[in-house]
């Protein structure tokens, strides 16, 4: 069994906590990449029904990763997963470019809300892997956060959660940029 | 085959209106089914026989706040995805809002102003003490309410599963059931709904609503009036829930004994029901077959599995759970936590037990647990403190939070309610405005807003104090008294109650209530053994309470409003409370009790000589009252008989509340060991040390009947004590030398057993008169004189026992707690006393064991010459009133 990232990246010192909320529709990989980061396994085969939540560990920094069921009925619902949330991260699936606009709008809904104004935001382009997947640039773009978000971090990469390329990096950008909190 | 739902729903409604009466409710109101639905969520699927009022799907597809969704949610628990195959259970409550007339998942407002009302009458009541307990009725009112009533609260059970599906586009189906129904002990459809859910899961034609309507009409098909009737049958209840000994149990429930019979008022025990159902009975249980069922959608085998019910229910809302695994370890962190609360504000608490890795079953469970460690969903309101409500929410989802912040809004009537949530979500605990205990069930760390605010962690570092516990038991505990000489002589209660000289309340003591639960965790004890602890410490808090004046506070605070029950939580605030005790009947029987234990004590240590005659006969006078007072009150009615025996069954030797003052001592270093040996001479199965395990034993040992007969045995007569005292060695001299040192017990005691008589019993002048004027009318108190009195309470003490004896499980008392030899002893008395009393025939099926009742005449008289010769030698004249009883 391979050791898990959160392991090989190890901790070094005394670590800090902070709580990440990660969102998105459903099936956009979140729950896989929630279990690819914690042990590096693949272990979707359900929706999830309600949350997840892990702790994972990256260089001396305990993120405790909330992954939120993304079913149209269950979006009204995250707003109550906001309290104390660092770094909000936005996972979409790069090649549902029908759904893409569907995710747009759920996105701005939530980082409109008063309780999220201080969060850094991190959005994984997922499912780079598959065809016809559009290219983080281009999800950017499409998101328009360079116009919109004006007092916010954010941060797109692209993603394959079935591999793990792009998760590490995605962590790392936050846990850089929320050094100070 | 496939008939249309309409037929099948007129078939059943015809065949129900021929064989229900009017009034008689179904076994269950309303099943739902619900699924995870890969787009939208969790969705309710069906419900039958009809939507549940206010719980309508919207035309437009709007989420309206009370909608189904709120629901399924409950009935798709978070995670479940996570255990394929494995059932996991769900508990919510609906209730009725009268004004809307559509159920919700809160108490609706009940619109009247209460409150207000309540304080103005209780400022009117005089203040005496117990003049403000609930009238039974009150507490008992479910039982009362009309029919329609009924249908106020529904209990839903829900099963849920997984079933991994590779056709599905994510892999999974996720399906859910829940019955509806009024009745408590809804856990008793487990099996069957588990069954159907299998069913409903796994075969292609099996989630169809034609399942869902089998499954309502499978359930309705038995008539469950019997268990109604015997569920509903309080008083007897109470004591079934009080027996900690299961073979006198099963013994009630043998079918070859006449005692179910006798309860339920029946000939016989049919073997059927009244729709022709076969019904089985064993031990306990009753078990229902489905015989007349014809199902549709569901197979036949279905008929085969019964229906079991357990008749005796010890709490409220029947659970599986055991207290020991995880409830004791709670309440073991929260009690330490409530004992700091400042209770004279205005005192309420919310307390959430949050568990993601437990089944949603063991969280309702523990929710549940609690709920009847305060007896919730006893009586028609779930009251707790101040008269505040207390919400029972079993398994509550975030999507709920918004309701809840709602319902405890400063505008709510409900704003100062208590509740029990169980959750299985960490994000409640950043929700911290909605709760003031936040219990991590996983980790069993308990949270207090107070010192903890907004501190989230998933983290479970923090050991729990477990450990603590090995450390209590392996600290030799040195009370010097005891070893010294056998508790014999005076001096060891008086070093013993040089624990009252301890006068400041720490809020860091352990109480009472604190102390068993350390041994019963220890002990790993039932859960019939737990509540026997609990009710034993309850009342022995109690009797503690009646017996001291108010602390100064609460008086300040409270001023006359403050019920009994609020002055006890107030008091000792150790969560647990039975409300049954603190009705008016099993107040007065715990006094006239206590009194008399009190009262004999003293007795017994008097000297003999005729010196002592005059003491003797006042002590005597005491008992007399006593005695005839209980004789009476338990005479009025059968419900005063069954508080009585509830209560013998219940009762402590309130010998740890001479020793220590229960609200102020600190029992952690206290060795129950130590303290329960001494109560050896009232029990000859207390052995003189005790093990952990065996301190809970000793401590639930029945008291009460001891006491009885104690004086049967061992005042008067002298040659009788003599004679037997090698038999009953629990009832021997040891308890002679006792001196009571608690003089607020004393008073107390005092009080009670003159107060019926003088308006102001407590002024101390009144009752020295009283004992003057004895003292006067009685320069010459002869020998005779007491004995006289002696024979005439024995003969109120032999009236009072075989009137418990013609209860049916008043004579398993009788008959568990007395030796052979008092049974022998008892027997005679009663052919002596009560000669009208038919010889044989005290409550048939028991004379078979029982050496009790000799049947030979002959040696009966012989007996009674022998001790009567033996009460001559000792010059002491057997004057029995009235001379016909003599046989
Ligand atoms: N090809 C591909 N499939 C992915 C990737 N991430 C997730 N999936 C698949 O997408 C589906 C939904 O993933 P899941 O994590 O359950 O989505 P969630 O609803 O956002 O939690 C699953 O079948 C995953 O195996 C990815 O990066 N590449
Ligand atoms: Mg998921």
């Amino acid at each position: 069994m391979g050791s898990s990232i959160s392991k090989t990246l190890g901790r070094l010192f005394g670590s800090t906590e902070m709580k990440i909320l990660m969102l998105g529709l459903d099936n956009a990989g979140k729950t896989t990449i929630l279990y690819k980061l914690k042990l590096n396994k693949i272990k979707t085969s359900t929706p999830t029904v309600g949350f997840n939540v892990e702790t994972v560990s990256y260089k001396n920094v305990k993120f405790n990763m909330w992954d939120v069921g993304g079913q149209e009925r269950l979006r009204p619902l995250w707003r109550h997963y906001f309290p104390a949330t660092t770094a909000l991260i936005f996972v979409i699936d790069s090649s549902d470019q029908e759904r893409l606009n569907e995710a747009k709008e759920e996105l701005y809904s939530i980082i409109s809300e008063k309780e999220m104004e201080k969060v850094v935001l991190l959005v994984w382009a997922n499912k780079q892997d598959l065809k016809g997947a559009m290219k983080p640039q281009d999800v950017s773009s499409f998101l328009e956060l360079d116009k919109n978000l004006k007092n916010q971090l954010w941060c797109v990469i692209g993603s394959n959660a079935l591999t793990g390329q792009g998760l590490v990096e995605g962590l790392s950008w936050i846990s850089n940029n929320t050094a100070k909190q | 085959m496939l008939l249309r739902p309409v037929t099948l729903k007129s078939e059943r409604q015809s065949r129900l209106s021929t064989k229900h009466s009017t009034t008689q409710q179904h076994n269950v109101e309303y099943i739902i089914s619900a699924e995870f639905d890969n787009i939208l969520g969790p969705i309710v699927k069906y419900q039958y026989p009809k939507t549940i009022p206010g719980f309508k799907f919207s035309s437009n597809g709007e989420l309206s706040p009370d909608g189904p969704q709120n629901i399924a949610s409950l009935m798709i628990p978070n995670n479940v995805e996570k255990v394929p195959g494995k059932s996991d259970f769900t508990t919510f409550i609906l209730y009725h809002n009268k004004y809307t007339q559509n159920y919700q998942l809160f108490p609706p407002p009940t619109y009247s102003n209460k409150a207000s009302e309540k304080s103005n009458v209780l400022a009117t009541v005089e203040r005496k003490r117990y003049s403000i307990v609930l009238e039974e009725e009150e507490l008992e009112s479910d039982l009362t309410k009309n029919k329609k009533d009924d249908l106020d609260t529904l209990f839903f059970f829900n099963v849920v599963n997984t079933k991994l599906d590779k056709t599905n586009d994510r892999g999974a189906i996720i399906r859910s059931l829940a019955i509806g129904t009024t009745l408590k002990n809804y856990i008793i459809f487990k099996p069957i709904l588990t069954m159907t859910l299998d069913y409903y899961m796994s075969s292609p034609r099996g989630a169809s609503l034609q399942t869902v309507i089998d499954l309502f009409n499978i359930i309705n098909s038995v008539d469950l009036s019997i268990v109604t009737k015997f569920n509903s049958n309080v008083g007897m209840q109470r004591i079934l829930g009080s027996i900690t000994n299961q073979k006198m149990i099963n013994r009630i429930f043998d079918p070859n004994e006449n005692i179910l019979k006798t309860i339920l008022k029946l000939n016989d025990l049919k073997p059927i029901d009244s729709f022709g159902n076969k019904i089985i009975f064993h031990e306990q249980l009753i078990s229902y077959y489905f015989t007349r069922f014809h199902p549709i959608a569901l197979p036949t085998y279905f008929k085969k599995i019964p229906l079991q019910i357990n008749l005796v229910k010890s709490d409220p809302i029947p659970i599986f759970t055991n207290y020991n695994s995880h409830i004791l370890k709670f309440l073991e962190q929260f009690i330490p936590l409530l004992m700091k609360t400042d209770m004279t504000k205005n005192y309420s608490w919310k307390l959430i037990i949050n568990s993601l890795h437990e089944t949603k079953d063991v969280l309702g469970d523990f929710v549940m647990s609690l709920a009847n460690f305060v007896r919730c969903f006893f009586g028609k309101d779930n009251k707790y403190y101040n008269g505040q409500y207390i919400l029972i929410f079993p398994y509550m989802d975030i999507s709920i939070v918004d309701k809840l912040r709602d319902f405890f809004s400063p505008i709510s009537e409900y704003s100062q309610a208590f509740a029990i949530i169980g959750t299985d979500n960490p994000i409640f605990q950043l929700h911290s405005d909605i709760w003031d205990y936040y219990y991590d069930l996983d980790g069993q760390i308990l949270y207090d807003s107070q010192t903890n605010p907004e501190k989230f962690t998933l983290r479970q570092e923090l050991k729990n104090s477990s450990t603590s516990l090995k450390k209590l038991f392996a600290k030799p505990y040195n009370l010097t008294t005891t070893n010294s000489n056998d508790g014999t002589s005076t001096g060891t209660f008086s070093n013993l109650s040089l624990h009252f000289k301890n006068n400041s309340i720490n809020s860091n003591r352990m109480g009472l209530m604190q102390k068993f639960i350390l041994y019963l965790m220890e002990g790993h004890h039932d859960n019939e053994t737990t509540l026997a602890v609990f009710k034993r410490v309850n009342l022995l808090q109690l009797v503690f309470l009646l017996n001291t004046p108010k602390l100064d506070s609460q008086v300040q605070q409270h001023e006359a409003e403050m019920t009994l029950q609020d002055e006890y939580l107030t008091t000792y605030k150790d969560f647990i409370i039975f409300p049954e005790f603190f009705v008016y009947s099993t107040l007065h029987l715990l006094h006239l009790i206590t009194s008399f234990e009190y009262n004999l004590n003293i007795l017994l240590g008097l000297g003999d000589g005729p010196a002592s005659n005059e003491k003797k006969y006042t002590q005597l006078t005491q008992i007399l009252d006593i005695v005839t007072e209980l004789n009476l009150f338990i005479s009025m009615n059968k419900s005063n008989l069954e508080s009585f025996i509830n209560l013998c069954f219940n009762y402590p030797s309130i010998e740890i509340c001479q020793m220590y003052d229960l609200k102020k001592q600190d029992f952690s270093n206290v060795n129950m060991s130590t303290v329960l040996s001494l109560q050896k001479h009232h029990n000859e199965n207390v052995k003189s040390v005790l093990n952990e395990v065996e301190v809970v034993d000793a401590f639930i040992k029945n008291f009460s009947i001891g006491l009885f007969t104690t004086f049967l045995t061992q005042v008067g007569g002298e040659s009788i004590e003599k004679k037997l005292s090698h038999i009953e060695p629990s009832l021997s001299t040891s308890s002679k030398g006792k001196i009571l040192r608690s003089k607020s017990l004393r008073r107390f005691l005092h009080m009670s057993t003159s107060e019926r008589r003088m308006s102001s019993s407590q002024s101390p002048t009144v009752n020295t008169l009283m004992e003057n004027k004895i003292t006067a009318s009685l320069k010459e108190t002869s020998s005779t004189v007491v004995e006289k009195r002696i024979q005439k309470i024995k003969q109120i003490i032999i009236k009072l026992l075989s009137k418990i004896e013609k209860h049916p499980l008043g004579a398993l008392l009788i008959e568990s707690d007395m030796s052979a030899k008092t049974k022998t002893i008892y027997g005679n008395l009663k052919m002596n006393f009560l000669p009208s009393t038919p010889i044989l025939k005290p409550s048939s099926s028991f004379s078979n064991e029982s050496p009790t009742l000799s049947p030979n005449r002959s040696e009966l008289l012989k007996e009674l010459n022998m001790i009567e010769e033996q009460q001559n030698k000792f010059n002491i004249h057997h004057n029995v009133g009235n001379s016909e009883n003599h046989v």
